[in-house]
């Protein structure tokens, strides 16, 4: 990929770059944070859905980067190798907060349903993703945004292949309904 | 619209969404003054562990000598100079005597002195050791230089 073209986490750094902060060259990492800090706080913001804990999510994961990244051997490119640090730090994040606590779907659905019924501003995607639990917005998120398969998502919240699928295929609907309320409701308005 | 057409147009409105927001100013210089702290707090719990190493490293030294000399076999300078004092028996009485040896004839007496005042006065094992050792020195010396003097009379 023509990495003039590329953003966010797809952008690559130079080998000279990498080499310097794998030394600790604090020049450096403020390169890696100039071309890769914004897509980091992107994907913080689309996890947790807040701007503080995603501020705090870019800190941890700069503050991890620089401590693991000696041990980068580049088998993936970077950028996928810094995505997935992030996500991981995203994560542990939601766990940290106790809102990966419930696992069990249905009882995960059923709490979101009395805020799903408000179906006024939700024009906003992200207010959307508002509506899911934590666990479903970030499953959601890592598999429709960033790529992620069941199988690796299974894996990184300690559950099966299938939950994955079961709690995307349920969040999707959820969100296509609520958008699709939202839109009836905003052409009455009108 | 397919369900895949949907949530493409799903994952479009969320990128969308948080597009817009922009990096605070002061997080990298908050990020880069956490990583230095970390780095000086690392540096300073290595210094601590190497201390703390090195300390370890002495008390063991300290320990094993401690414990080497103790294992160590004491001398029994008592038992060694009465040994010595009975190999000199047995040498003859020299015609000449020689300097060195009246010299260590001379001291032995000071010392038998020194000896017989100490047990009188009830002294202890480790104030008694020094003048037995010197004693089994001087007597080492004496036995010595008889030595020398019977050699020649032999040829």
């Amino acid at each position: 990929m023509n990495d003039r073209l590329a953003t966010g986490f797809a952008q690559d750094i130079d080998a000279m770059t990498l080499a310097r902060a794998q030394r600790g060259d604090m020049a450096a990492f403020e390169e890696i944070y100039r071309r890769y800090g914004r897509a980091c706080f992107q994907l913080g913001l689309r996890l947790t859905g807040q701007r503080q804990p995603a501020e705090d999510l870019v800190h941890e994961a700069f503050l991890k980067m620089m401590d693991t990244i000696a041990s980068y051997r580049g088998e993936a490119p970077f950028g996928a190798w810094f995505k997935r640090l992030t996500a991981n730090t995203g994560i542990d994040w939601l766990r940290r907060q106790r809102h990966l606590a419930d696992t069990d779907a249905e009882a995960m659905f059923e709490q979101t349903i009395a805020a799903a019924s408000d179906t006024a501003g939700l024009v906003d995607a992200d207010s959307l993703l508002g509506h899911l639990s934590p666990r479903a917005r970030a499953i959601v998120v890592l598999h429709e945004l960033e790529g992620y398969t069941h199988a690796e998502l299974g894996a990184l919240f300690g559950q099966s292949e299938s939950y994955s699928k079961s709690i995307l295929s349920r969040a999707l609907k959820r969100l296509h309904a609520l958008a699709a309320s939202a839109a009836s409701a905003s052409q009455v308005a009108l | 619209m397919s369900e895949f057409e949907t949530n493409f147009h799903l994952a479009a409105r969320l990128r969308a969404a948080t597009a817009a927001y922009v990096l605070p100013a002061d997080l990298w210089p908050r990020i880069a003054s956490a990583h230095a702290a970390r780095r000086r707090q690392r540096r300073r719990r290595r210094l601590a562990a190497a201390c703390g190493g090195l300390a370890l490293l002495a008390v063991l030294a300290l320990s094993t000598s401690a414990w080497r000399h103790a294992a160590a076999p004491a001398v029994d300078w008592q038992a060694r100079a009465q040994a010595l004092e009975l190999q000199l028996d047995t040498l003859p009485t020299p015609v000449a005597s020689d300097p060195m040896a009246q010299l260590a004839e001379t001291e032995l007496a000071h010392l038998d002195r020194h000896l017989q005042a100490a047990y009188d006065h009830g002294a202890a094992a480790r104030d008694l050791d020094p003048l037995w050792q010197r004693r089994s020195e001087l007597l080492d010396a004496l036995l010595s230089v008889r030595r020398q003097q019977v050699l020649p009379s032999q040829i």
